[in-house]
């Protein structure tokens, strides 16, 4: 018997959620078996998944394109971010009640207070991505600007990512400002985009010295771009450019299928391209699989899943397409896995429909 | 190591004349322990291609029959499961693919048997006509007057590790047109050619002299460009972006035949399965699919089948079962980890399309031996080999075909499992849509050598001709 979102089941467990996001480490252990009991009463399609694959194993994100999984049939979604389809031409989605974007709010600030903004009192914070309104279902776009706004520095936080691209005179502007009122700055921007951003100023002899306290938040890694740098090959040039020492950087893995984001924990090297263990948090946290057996492993590498209990209208594990790198320090993301290997004259189909329509 | 490991280890030949001096010994390192090669330095290539031409002027002296002889006395060990040799191979073809011992041996039986003399002396007639115009001129009525068919003096082979036993084909095509071959060899399977060429060195000596097998990194210009600043022809097998690479360094004075990507495909008709039985048939594909791994661009990747859903269905099951027959015989092996999560991201990608739409399903093996699934669409899956099937189910043949369309620039391969005047009018349809070879179902893994190989004569595209015409010597009517 499927829960309807107005049962008090649902309304309890929304309760707790937001009580565990708040600090509340009593309820936290019966969240996650409540959840569940919610997936398996509402999602007749992931316990048939289970039974293809394996009890408990994450939804594909392929789950999340043509009709992506929603939990509650008598609520309609108020709020669906879409996917960049970076990885396979079609764009997934993912659906928010009320409640369960309510939930994705709390653990964003929750996840940015204790990551990002930590000790510093508003701070300007500099968003290198696109502002909300000029791309309404992108999530990190929707998630940057919601913590710029509870806790960034009311008049000098900014989107300096403009339909032209990066709005360099602002960027600038906004710098020399916070410069000139000693406030700390937060960076925060896709991986890719500090890449570019770095190469410009420093091919145009731009360098500031930001004040203490002023950090960087990266995202996204370089899924499908040309050019991969590694972590501290980044993080010299951001501390080249901006005065950021790499020990204020941070870099942070977040999907559209997910409420929670992930935020490195250790500063110790795991990935081919020196990726950081991810913090383990009361509600949410990175796994790897066994890429042979698809069981859950504590040290090597596999198939990188997280468990966000944050998600109260989705599956809430989620196989995230990622390699990942489990050690004592913590699991790691590891770029993505491929989807289709070519191999001498073998050519996978997908790249051929792929490429017919890229051409189309 | 010793010395019987470190020469387990070593995947390069390199001819008698060939003085270590002037070689440079190096690791690959992408396996452990690594492969050990020797490549000329690269002020030396010069010199490898005088004295490959110098070889070349001794082979093209020995009659094709006596080529063909020996090639055949090759095959022949090879083709011998019990052949010491082979069964070295096989264990180093193992260590470097991570296909089971089976899954290497079947590779080679299919591969290997291609060499029998029968075969080559078929493949000859087929594309010359007359196999003596290899050895001096011939008359030739249509010219009338005589001809002679030239190789080139060296051939530059560069191989994919996809396919067990592969490199052969190119080397023994080079040999019956008296080239002297550089065998660049893939990382992926490095081990076969060295080997494959010792025999044909016991065999023949000036064979042994005639071939230098060594690797370059697929991204050292410099090296590619060295051995093709010394070759007369190419023959470059690899992804669309590594033959770009390749053709972009060939002079217009070089013949260039290259092996690019393609995808191969299964159509059967509703009459068919009717006709062999659903069972039967389910059986032959499992070997189309299974053999080299699925790793060949010959193997299908999908099956059209003409039917309901429902029938699709039941058909999926019995490939099912014939997949996990065949697996039992003959495992697929162990996979790295990358393949194995690529594999089973499709299998997750599958399993939730099969959990949330009626048409589609998956049927997997307990481990990563096989994975069946239905689809409505060609395309909608990611494909890498390792025995992953889809199935599709289509109103008829013309549906079928239509279902091929964006992707018949790439076509190559189609087991056609259809009879009578259908058979016929696909069998058209698909040739002007791009296919270059159709087969029964259950024998798309095994192309014979007579096979116009991608659609082209491949050792008739090797060679230059001399044709003496309008001269009383060859031609008594003229003058």
């Amino acid at each position: 018997m499927a829960f309807k979102y107005r049962d008090s089941f649902v309304a309890r467990l929304f309760d707790d959620i937001g009580a565990m996001l708040g600090g509340d480490s009593g309820v936290a252990a019966s969240i996650e078996p409540r959840l569940n009991e919610l997936v398996c009463a509402n999602s007749p399609a992931v316990i048939d998944y289970w039974k293809r694959t394996r009890r408990g194993l994450g939804v594909p994100d392929a789950a999340f394109k043509g009709n992506p999984p929603y939990l509650f049939a008598d609520e309609p979604p108020v709020r669906t971010f879409r996917t960049s389809g970076t990885t396979g031409g079609e764009r997934g989605a993912a659906h928010y009640s009320a409640r369960g974007l309510e939930l994705m709010n709390l653990s964003i600030l929750a996840n940015a207070r204790r990551h990002i903004v930590r000790e510093l009192h508003s701070p300007v914070i500099l968003r290198m991505v696109p502002s909300a309104a000029a791309a309404p279902d992108m999530v990190i776009a929707y998630g940057m600007e919601y913590i710029a706004k509870a806790f960034g520095h009311p008049e000098l936080s900014t989107c300096v990512l403009g339909p032209q691209g990066v709005d360099f005179a602002l960027l600038q502007q906004r710098l020399q400002a916070a410069l000139a009122a000693n406030l700390p700055v937060v960076l925060i921007g896709a991986s890719f985009a500090f890449v570019n951003i770095c190469d410009t100023c420093e091919a145009q002899g731009q360098r500031w010295q930001l004040p203490p306290g002023s950090r960087m938040v990266d995202a996204g890694g370089f899924k499908g771009r040309s050019r991969a740098v590694d972590v501290d090959t980044l993080r010299a040039a951001v501390e080249r450019v901006f005065g950021i020492p790499s020990r204020q950087c941070i870099n942070l893995f977040g999907m559209t299928e997910l409420a929670s984001q992930l935020y490195d924990g250790a500063d110790v090297p795991l990935g081919p391209l020196g990726e950081r263990p991810k913090s383990v948090l009361p509600w949410v946290r990175p796994q790897v699989r066994d890429a042979h057996s698809l069981e859950l492993r504590s040290s090597g590498s596999g198939l990188l899943e997280v468990v966000d209990l944050c998600i109260l209208d989705r599956p809430y594990v989620v196989l995230t397409g990622d390699r990942g790198i489990a050690t004592e320090a913590g699991v790691a993301s590891a770029g993505r896995i491929e989807r289709g290997q070519s191999r001498g004259c073998s050519l996978t189909l997908d790249e051929i429909t792929q490429g017919a329509a890229a051409r189309d | 190591m010793t010395e019987e490991s470190l020469e387990e280890r070593r995947i390069s030949w390199m001819p008698a004349w060939a003085s270590a001096a002037k070689l440079s010994s190096f690791a690959i390192a992408d396996h452990q322990p690594p492969w050990l090669c020797q490549r000329p330095e690269a002020l030396h290539w010069p010199w490898v291609g005088e004295n490959l031409r110098r070889v070349q002027t001794q082979l093209r002296e020995f009659p094709v029959a006596r080529i063909i002889a020996a090639i055949d006395t090759v095959a022949q060990r090879w083709t011998d499961r019990t052949f010491g040799p082979r069964q070295r191979c096989r264990d180093q073809v193992v260590v470097a693919t991570g296909f089971s011992a089976e899954a290497v041996e079947r590779s080679f039986d299919v591969e290997l048997r291609n060499y029998r003399a029968d075969f080559l002396e078929r493949t000859l007639r087929r594309e010359l006509g007359n196999p003596e115009l290899l050895d001096h001129f011939c008359p030739d009525e249509q010219l009338p007057g005589s001809a002679l068919a030239l190789g080139p003096r060296i051939t530059l082979g560069v191989f994919t590790g996809n396919v067990p036993g592969l490199p052969a084909l190119s080397l023994i095509r080079a040999l019956l047109v008296k080239s002297t071959v550089i065998a660049k060899v893939a990382s992926g399977e490095p081990t076969f050619a060295a080997r494959f060429v010792r025999t044909l060195a016991e065999v023949e000596p000036l064979f042994g002299e005639a071939i230098m097998v060594t690797y370059w990194d697929r991204n050292d210009t410099a090296a590619l460009r060295a051995a093709l600043g010394q070759v007369d022809a190419v023959i470059a097998y690899g992804s669309d972006d590594a033959c770009a690479a390749i053709r972009a360094h060939v002079g217009s004075h070089q013949r260039y035949i290259e092996h690019g990507h393609k995808v191969s495909i299964g159509i059967l008709a509703r009459n068919y399965l009717a006709q062999i039985g659903t069972a039967a048939v389910a059986e032959r594909i499992a070997v189309d699919v299974s053999v080299f791994n699925q790793h060949a661009c010959i193997a299908p990747q999908t099956y059209l089948i003409e039917g309901t859903l429902d029938e699709a269905r039941a058909f999926g099951q019995q490939l099912a079962t014939a997949l996990d027959n065949y697996a039992v015989a003959c495992p697929l092996g162990t996979l790295e980890e990358a393949e194995a999560a690529t594999l089973q991201l499709r299998r997750t990608s599958a399993a939730w399309a099969a959990a949330t739409h009626s048409h589609c399903d998956l049927w997997r093996g307990d481990g990563l031996d096989w994975t069946v699934v239905l689809e409505a669409t060609i395309g909608t899956v990611s494909g890498s080999g390792n025995r992953v099937l889809r199935i599709v189910p289509v109103n008829d043949l013309a549906d079928a075909l239509r279902k091929l369309q964006p992707i018949a620039s790439y076509l190559q391969n189609i087991g056609l499992g259809a009879s009578g005047p259908e058979f016929w009018h696909t069998a058209q349809e698909l040739a002007r849509m791009g296919a270059c070879r159709i087969c029964e179902p259950g024998r798309m893994a095994e192309p014979s050598m007579m096979w116009r190989h991608d659609g082209e004569p491949c050792v008739a595209k090797l060679l230059r001709w001399c044709d003496i015409e309008m001269h009383r010597e060859a031609d008594p009517t003229a003058n």
